[in-house]
């Protein structure tokens, strides 16, 4: 195909997705960009103020720590959920387990389920005296641990992310092993590979695009985090502070404390630093498979 | 079956499952239970009554039946924004991933870059716009952004290098086919898996779509189920608020009722993953 | 919904005829202040007028319908499109874009000084609405009025009392207590009869404990002097008299640490663990509400005072109907707000078929309203109790024009202090600078102690 033309084809193809894309991500983050360089105050209004707002965010101690706190999550979090998810839809792809539909099914199901049921749900299991988790360990003849306190706080909300997004991760490794063209394992079972190897040296491969871009969206999701800790926050208010985690923080900043040009600035730096871990994460795990 | 099954890794999927459901579970235990045995037994066993029945009779007419109305307006909302959305990406993925062309990899930047800026902080700027275009409290508020899955374009574009063979498209433009028509026929049935997978994500996502249509519906007639749900939740909670009717009771049953379409879906849906179905029809 | 805009529509007809009888007698004293059009047009009720009524209370149409009843030339739409913040979210978003908000609205007190100062609400004064200050309870018409200006027309409050468990109080062998001495007594009484049971709770998110503790102190911990100069005084002798007395019973564990209208609280509610509920006397809704079974077990006392003696009580809730300014009905939506929180038909729905207490000086004054025997508090007559404290409440509070950031942050500096059982003082000192920080990026000239 000559240049020109593939140059029409490809974007004829991408018009939908771009034009929905313009008008509901990209002007409505142009206009926040524009914002962030203003000021809003309820006594003296709108001024300009230039990159007051990012300076301010730069020397912000509770975004910083709320910055940490998330890049711990990303660190720890992460890594186990994806190896889960991995395993799982390689389990399932192999069709060594009896019941892998209904495996299937229940492990994305709590995706599914509504944040509102979350609370209660969450709330029930974690809560202090009449909680789940107090019952279990009780049985077990062990102190019941503060799950909900300062010390184990983001584990609890690493459970409760590791929870909803498993089955998630899951189905899209799934599905990509479900696009490896029969032909590639016929060639290996004439070979005479067995199950271990077939995934190792077929399967693995073939997944590395997949677990890069899983791999980059779950960076995104941490550094979003934001969910999971609010419904928590609903349970134990003084842990989760409004500057918990730096989504929690520019959400509270533009609803609580009306200062939506500096949440704004927090947004894009936000913005900034995700895009170059994400990108730094990419070029250390799957640097044949980028995805850009 | 030609696999042999593996009993030790069926024991320890099913030991995951069981840990994953336990919160399902206290939701079906509890969607059949009165408002004084949610507050009063123990919560993953039934209560003194079974009263799902009950509940979701209640359910049916609480405020003239405006959950069924909620439920209404979600199905819609997530069937036009999730099939548009996995539409969009497959087609885009499509040109990502099969194309060699100008800003190529600019387009992949920008929606990258734009999809790491937290929406939260979006909401104020994204109302004010929504404002002047006339869309505030419009059906088009909630639907626009959900057909816009940058997510699910990155998806489909590595299903489509690895699905769709260049040689099967070099094949058909030598036959003289256009390049829509290789798509429609030949790509996106190659890209079935994929596309369920975006379709599924997508429709889940919007099914519990909650912030945004808060932010932008101001009656309540077109709220979806989350947005209803939660308001109700607050309302139970809020204290001084005299209910005649309890509403937590409504809340979990109602929560039931709304997981139930999700996973119909998925069942529906999940016959697609078979490989060999869409393989098979382009084998020469 | 639908039906019922439609069964509202086929009996207007007959409303309408009995309402013009009326009209001819004396025409109509309500219509609304100012003719100089700036309030909107006047409907009739062949053609009435349109607006639109933003509230959460699940029953309001009932109260709206009787208003249509008496009013055919206003039509009222009631949506309900959020609880609190979530509502008030809207509001702030309309009032920047200038459009799409409501004509009239529901409004907790502490969120009206903020919209009133943005220029989002109408001056009710301007519109019909100058009888209000004299209409009204003293208790509530501060948290409505600014200078001369009425941002605002009282609907509900809540004058603060004790609920308690008489159960818990007899196997405790303790009094009821009237001050705070002796109710750090019967804590410890308590706690001894069973070390799983408490006093009361403290909720480390939750600042309107604060500030009902501050208020009835008239501790005066914010004053704003015109409108931008603020003093900030929340580490005064007043407030730190608060912060210590909690700070000696948190130490000495004799509160449990809960999140008000949690499930866990309320099965601690529920089981006796907590012995008190100090609130607003709309607690008694959610006790009804939540644990019937509960019935015959509580009572509810005055609000303890500091000395014995001393009278001053504080409130907790509340909330008034107001007025956008961006409204063009202004005149109609005055009309409303006034006639549904003061015309005795709508009092006696605001009683009866909302559960909540009127803010009329008239309410008040009718016996029949305050000798009621409750039967969830085994008979007592409990509106007695709620008209003492409405009586007795320091009427200089005022909210500030940011008091939600204020609440929103009271968890991340007072809270510690709870959580962590270290001491209030500190906690109440962070409070300020977080506060005083904010202020001063908001505009306002900060000066505090």
């Amino acid at each position: 195909m000559s240049g020109v033309r593939a140059n029409r084809t490809a974007y004829l193809f991408l018009l939908p997705f771009l034009a929905v894309f313009a008008v509901t991500i990209a002007v409505p983050l142009g206009y926040a960009i524009w914002l962030s360089f203003f000021k809003h105050q309820l006594i003296g209004g709108t001024v300009f103020a230039g990159l007051d707002n990012y300076t301010r965010a730069l020397s912000d101690q509770l975004l910083h720590e709320g910055v940490g706190r998330v890049l711990l999550f990303l660190a720890v979090q992460v890594p186990i959920m994806l190896v889960i998810a991995l395993a799982v839809a390689l389990a399932l792809d192999s069709g060594r387990m009896g019941g892998g539909a209904i495996v299937r099914i229940g492990l994305f199901l709590p995706y599914a389920v509504p944040a509102v049921v979350a609370t209660l749900m969450w709330g029930y299991i974690f809560g202090g005296q009449f909680g789940l988790a107090a019952q279990v360990f009780d049985a077990v003849g062990l102190p019941t641990p503060d799950l909900l306190g300062p010390g184990l706080m983001l584990a609890s909300i690493g459970n409760v992310v590791t929870w909803s997004f498993v089955g998630y991760n899951m189905l899209i490794f799934y599905a990509a092993l479900r696009t490896i063209p029969a032909e590639v394992y016929e060639a290996a079972a004439i070979d005479g590979a067995g199950e271990y190897r077939k995934a190792w040296s077929i399967k693995l491969p073939a997944l590395r695009p997949a677990l890069a871009l899983a791999l980059i969206f779950s960076v995104i999701g941490s550094i979003q985090l934001f969910n999971e800790p609010s419904v928590l926050q609903a349970l134990r208010p003084s842990v989760v502070t409004t500057s918990y985690t730096p989504n929690l923080y520019a959400y509270n900043l533009a609803f609580t404390g009306g200062q939506t040009n500096y949440a704004a600035a927090v947004a894009v730096l936000l913005g900034g630093i995700t895009v170059v871990i994400a990108y730094a994460v990419q070029l250390g795990v799957a640097r044949r498979n980028r995805v850009i | 079956m030609r696999v042999r099954r593996s009993p030790v890794l069926t024991v320890v999927c099913w030991a995951l499952l069981g840990y994953f459901l336990l919160p399902l579970v206290w939701l079906l235990v509890n969607a059949t239970k009165t408002n004084s045995d949610l507050f009063s037994t123990f919560g993953l066993r039934f209560g003194t009554e079974f009263a799902l029945f009950d509940n979701v009779r209640a359910l049916a007419t609480y405020q003239d039946g405006i959950f069924f109305r909620w439920f209404a307006n979600t199905v819609l909302y997530a069937v036009v924004g999730a099939g548009g959305a996995a539409v969009f990406a497959a087609m885009g993925g499509y040109a990502l991933a099969k194309y060699r062309f100008t800003g190529r990899r600019g387009v992949l930047a920008a929606v990258l870059g734009a999809a790491a800026v937290p929406g939260t902080a979006l909401a104020v700027p994204t109302y004010l716009l929504f404002s002047q275009w006339g869309l505030v409290n419009t059906e088009a508020a909630v639907i626009l952004p959900a057909l816009a899955s940058p997510f699910g374009l990155f998806l489909m574009m590595i299903y489509a290098q690895d699905a769709v063979p260049d040689s099967l498209i070099e094949a058909a433009r030598i036959d003289g086919a256009r390049e829509g028509r290789i798509f429609w026929s030949i790509g996106f049935r190659l890209l079935v898996p994929g596309f369920v997978t975006v379709l599924l994500f997508q429709l889940v996502a919007t099914w519990n779509n909650y912030f945004l249509p808060l932010i932008v519906l101001n009656e309540s007639d077109k709220f979806p189920l989350t947005v209803g749900l939660s308001l109700w939740n607050k309302l139970a909670n809020a204290g001084g608020v005299n209910l005649t009717e309890p509403l937590y009771p409504l809340v979990i049953t109602g929560s039931l009722l709304a997981v139930v379409p999700l996973v119909v879906a998925f069942v529906v849906l999940q016959r697609y993953w078979q490989s060999g179905i869409a393989a098979g029809g382009v084998k020469q | 919904m639908i039906t019922t805009t439609r069964a509202r529509r086929l009996t207007a007809p007959a409303a309408a005829l009995a309402l013009l009888a009326l009209a001819a007698c004396g025409g109509s004293s309500t219509d609304g202040g100012s003719d100089g059009g700036d309030g909107g047009p006047t409907g009739t009720a062949d053609d009435p007028v349109e607006i639109t009524f933003w509230s959460w209370l699940p029953d309001i149409q009932k109260t709206i319908d009787l208003f249509e009843q008496a009013h055919p030339e206003i039509d009222v739409t009631l949506e309900n499109v959020g609880v609190g913040t979530d509502q008030y979210t809207k509001i702030q978003n309309a009032a920047d874009a200038g459009s799409g908000g409501p004509d009239v609205a529901h409004m907790t007190y502490d969120a009206i000084p903020s919209f009133a100062l943005t220029g989002a609400l109408a001056d009710l004064t301007q519109y019909g609405g100058e009888d209000i200050p004299d209409t009204f309870l003293p208790a509530v018409v501060g948290l409505v009025q600014q200078g001369d200006a009425v941002y605002g027309v009282p609907q509900d409050f809540g004058p603060g009392v004790m609920y308690y468990r008489t159960d818990v109080f007899e196997a405790a062998g303790v009094e009821v207590p009237t001050t705070w001495a002796e109710y750090a007594t019967a804590a410890e009484a308590i706690k001894a009869s069973d070390p799983n049971r408490y006093i009361t709770y403290l909720d480390p998110g939750l600042a309107d404990a604060a500030y009902m503790g501050l208020w009835q102190l008239d501790a005066a911990p914010w004053t704003l002097d015109g409108e931008s100069d603020l003093a900030l005084d929340l580490n005064s002798d007043r407030a730190l008299q608060w912060a210590d007395y909690w700070d000696g019973l948190n130490q000495a564990g004799l509160t449990i640490e809960s999140v008000q209208g949690s499930d866990e609280w309320f099965k601690q509610l529920g089981d006796g663990q907590i012995a008190t509920w100090v609130v607003g006397a709309w607690g008694l809704q959610a006790l009804t509400g939540v644990l019937p079974q509960n019935e015959g077990l509580w009572r509810v006392a005055p609000m303890p005072v500091w000395d014995e003696g001393d009278t001053a009580t504080s409130q907790f809730g509340g909330s008034g109907t107001v007025v956008l300014e961006q409204s063009e009905h202004k005149d109609a939506a005055t009309t409303f707000a006034l006639w549904m929180n003061s015309d005795p038909t709508a009092v006696e729905s605001l009683k009866n078929d909302q559960g909540l207490l009127p803010t009329t000086n008239a309410a008040w004054e009718d016996p029949a309203f305050l000798d009621e025997e409750i039967a969830y508090l085994g008979g007592q007559q409990a509106r007695q109790v709620f008209a003492e404290s409405a009586r007795n409440s320091v009427t200089t509070w005022r909210w500030l024009p940011f008091q939600p950031y204020v609440g929103s942050v009271y968890k991340d500096t007072v809270g510690q202090a709870i959580s962590g059982r270290t001491s209030l003082a500190d906690g109440f000192a962070a409070w300020q600078d977080r506060v005083a920080e904010y202020a001063e990026q908001q505009g306002f000239t900060v000066t505090t102690d």
